[in-house]
């Protein structure tokens, strides 16, 4: 019973990965927002690594929920869901250390997506803030050039 | 005349009497046996009772220590129980305090980066407006006669951008300074939020795992 429990954590795990897995493909190929200004757009580093850490974590997060969709849409008995949870966190645990994570990490990937949201969007309101007073400088500068053309040609 | 008439002649009760009295004296040994026998299955059954009701309080003595022994088990596993969740929640909450306390630290100095970065940024943005600026005064020192109106009005132009610069630097540094004060406070919200999420979940967890636990050891104890 029990290694009929584990080949079914482990099957089910690997199907996951191999979802998970076409979907960064996918990813990559289709331009997701966050990976494409990793990747391209944004030269500023700092938030250049906000945007990656962001999608890093909701694809590891994927992993997990997806794994949770599995068990709440089966008739899995309680006492087994809670067996084969146990053998599937093992081999979770062991996935997210190979990304340099820890399991008790996972528990709070869904606070820190929100906390990189919030990071994210606070950045770009100095941005723009930024790029306003930039242009206002830009304006006040070629205006008085202006002026000083204008004059001396007088 | 035979002797049977002569007494039957004499009159019967010489010979009925004595078989009368031992009649009634048969009757009389018989009642006494009876009563004898009756008082003897009388003590039997009162010494049965009292015997059954020894057996009885020797058996619930027994059945008393039965439940006591079992009663002890139970604590045990509850016991035992409640010493694993403590030591599950110890080092749950140790790795997940951990955790929690990297994330808010490393949150933190990523928020610190970030505005460094905008600060930094303006402050370049800043000094190349104010060089502009100085660069234009050169100018027009150079081009217009201090007493001409030309340079009165140009003069005031460069002084009210610079004072300008000097402002918009004032009000962007307050705006960053107050953003990132919120955005501090708003991370100390999610990460308490979190911890707290996960306490009730851990709880919950090891809680349901003790009384899976304890009812798996009742289902043995019925067996």
């Amino acid at each position: 019973m029990n290694s009929q429990r584990e080949i079914f954590a482990l099957v089910n795990f690997i199907e996951i990965t191999r979802e998970c897995r076409r979907q960064l493909v996918a990813d990559v190929l289709n331009g997701n927002p966050d990976l494409f200004r990793f990747l391209y757009e944004d030269k500023n580093k700092n938030v250049q690594l906000l945007y990656k850490k962001r999608y890093e974590l909701k694809w590891l997060e994927a992993h997990w929920l997806k794994c949770k969709t599995l068990f709440d849409n089966s008739n899995i008995e309680l006492a087994t869901r809670r067996e084969i949870l146990k053998i599937f966190l093992h081999w979770y645990q062991k996935f997210l250390e190979a990304w340099g994570y820890e399991l008790a990490d996972a528990f709070f990937f869904n606070a820190e997506i929100e906390s990189l949201e919030l990071l994210i969007d606070t950045n770009q309101r100095w941005t723009a803030q930024l790029d306003q007073l930039e242009m206002s400088f830009i304006r006040e500068t070629k205006l008085l050039d202006k002026e000083i053309e204008e004059a001396k040609s007088l | 005349m035979s002797l049977m008439k002569v007494l039957k002649l004499v009159g019967g009760s010489i010979i009925d009497k004595p078989l009368e009295i031992i009649g009634r004296q048969c009757e009389f040994y018989q009642q006494r046996k009876n009563a004898a026998h009756d008082q003897k299955l009388r003590q039997e059954e009162a010494e049965f009772m009292q015997k059954l009701e020894l057996d009885r309080q020797k058996f619930n003595a027994e059945l008393d220590d039965m439940i006591a022994d079992k009663e002890i088990e139970r604590s045990k596993k509850i016991l035992d129980a409640i010493k694993e969740y403590q030591i599950t929640m110890a080092e749950s909450s140790k790795s997940i305090n951990e955790s929690l306390g990297k994330m808010t630290i490393e949150l933190r100095r990523q928020a610190h980066d970030l505005m460094e970065e905008k600060k930094k940024t303006y402050q370049q943005m800043q000094k190349d407006a104010t060089n502009n600026a100085m660069e234009q005064l050169k100018i027009i020192r150079s081009e217009f006669p201090e007493s001409s109106m030309e340079y009165q009005i140009m003069g005031e132009a460069v002084r009210a951008q610079l004072v300008g610069i000097v402002e918009s630097s004032n009000s962007f540094m307050k705006m960053i300074d107050a953003d990132f004060a919120k955005m501090t406070d708003n991370l100390d919200m999610i990460s308490r939020n979190a911890a707290e999420n996960t306490n009730q979940y851990i709880s919950l967890t090891l809680g349901g795992l003790i009384s899976n636990r304890l009812s798996g050891g009742d289902k043995k104890l019925l067996k």
